[in-house]
C-alpha cells in the first residue's frame, strides 16, 4: 500500500492529518475546488500551473478517495472534463484545515 | 506553496484571471466610440439606425469573444452563489441603464413637453448622465470585482457631462479610444500569456 493510499483511510481517524490532501499540489487543487462549484481540466491546469500528466495523476488519486467527482462529457464535438469536490471531499478539506490550524496554534504556544 | 492558502484570495484570483482579457474595457470603449460615430451622422434617423446596429453588433461581439477567446484559453469554471448573484445584479443594472437611456432618448425624440424640458435643461441632463455613468461603472467595478472599470466610469462621466470643450462626437471618440487602448494592451498580454492549448491538452484530459 502506498503512502497516499493509506492516507485516504487515515483521514477518517480523528486528530490525524489527511496526507492525501496535505500534498502541496493536491492541497492547491482541493482549495480551488472548494471555493468554486466546479471547474474543467483546463481551468485547473491554468490556475495551478501543473502539467497535464501531473494534474491527471493527482485528480485520479483524489477521485479514488471519493473527494472529487469527475464528469466527462461532450459540448458539441469537444470533450469537456468537469471536476467538482464531493460532499465527502469538502468535509475532508474542512477537517484538514481545522486540524492544521489547531496544530499551528499549538506550535505558537510552545 | 503555502500549506494554508487564503481561500477568499484564491477565489478572487481565479475570478479575476477570467476577466484579465480586457474585453470589458473593449466593450465599454467601443460603446462610447459608437456614440461618437452616430453623432457624426447628420440625418437623425440614420444616426439612430447606425447606433442601434453597431450597439447590437458590439454586444454580440462581446459574447462571442468570451466564448471564442477566453473560454478556450482559460477553461470553464462555475463560481459559487455569491458571484452568480453579483453577476445577476450587474446584468440588471446594465439592462436598466440601457432601458433608461432608450426611454429618455425616445422621450426627447418624440417632441412634446418632456422634450422641451430636456432641451431647456441640457446642463442638468448632462450632469445627471455623467453621475449615472459613474454609478453604473462603479456598480460594475464593485460587483464584478474589477476596479479598472472605475477608470472607464470616470471617462464616461467626463464625456457625458461635456467637461471637455470639444463637440460631443469628438469627446466620445477620444473617450472611447482612451478606454480601448488599455483594453487592447490587456487582450494582447492575455493572448500571449495563455496560448490556445494543444489538442492533446484538451482532448486527453483526466
Amino acid at each position: 500500500m502506498t503512502t497516499d493510499e493509506g492516507n485516504a483511510h487515515s483521514a477518517a481517524q480523528p486528530g490525524v492529518i489527511d496526507r492525501l490532501i496535505h500534498e502541496p499540489a493536491r492541497l492547491m487543487l482541493m482549495s480551488y475546488l472548494y471555493v468554486v462549484d466546479g471547474a474543467d481540466f483546463l481551468f485547473l491546469m491554468r490556475q495551478t500551473g501543473m502539467t497535464q500528466g501531473n494534474l491527471s495523476s493527482h485528480l485520479s488519486k483524489l477521485e479514488q478517495a471519493g473527494y472529487i467527482d469527475v464528469e466527462k462529457k461532450f459540448v458539441g464535438k469537444k470533450p469537456r472534463t468537469m471536476i467538482r469536490a464531493t460532499g465527502e471531499g469538502r468535509e475532508a478539506f474542512q477537517e484538514y484545515r481545522q486540524r492544521m490550524e489547531s496544530i499551528l496554534e499549538e506550535s505558537k504556544g510552545e | 506553496m503555502s500549506s494554508q492558502p487564503n481561500l477568499k484570495e484564491l477565489e478572487r484570483r481565479a475570478w479575476r484571471s477570467m476577466h484579465d482579457d480586457g474585453l470589458w474595457e473593449l466593450f465599454l470603449g467601443a460603446t462610447l466610440l459608437i456614440l461618437g460615430v452616430s453623432a457624426l451622422v447628420r440625418v437623425e434617423s440614420w444616426a439612430i439606425a447606425v447606433h442601434l446596429i453597431l450597439s447590437v453588433g458590439i454586444v454580440v461581439s462581446m459574447v462571442m469573444a468570451k466564448r471564442l477567446i477566453t473560454v478556450p484559453r482559460m477553461g470553464v469554471v462555475n463560481f459559487g452563489p455569491g458571484r452568480r448573484e453579483k453577476h445577476r445584479k450587474t446584468t440588471a443594472l446594465l439592462l436598466f441603464s440601457f432601458g433608461l437611456g432608450a426611454a429618455l432618448f425616445l422621450a426627447i425624440a418624440s417632441g412634446g413637453s418632456i422634450s422641451t424640458w430636456f432641451r431647456g435643461n441640457l446642463g442638468l441632463v448632462n450632469l445627471f448622465a455623467g453621475v449615472w455613468a459613474l454609478v453604473v461603472c462603479g456598480g460594475m467595478a464593485y460587483w464584478l470585482d474589477h476596479p479598472r472599470l472605475l477608470f472607464a466610469g470616470l471617462v464616461y462621466a467626463a464625456v457625458f457631462s461635456h467637461l471637455l470643450p470639444v463637440g460631443t462626437a469628438m469627446t466620445a471618440l477620444v473617450g472611447g479610444t482612451v478606454i480601448i487602448i488599455p483594453g487592447l494592451i490587456m487582450l494582447i498580454r492575455f493572448l500571449r500569456k495563455y496560448p490556445l492549448p494543444t489538442g492533446a491538452e484538451v482532448h486527453d484530459n483526466g
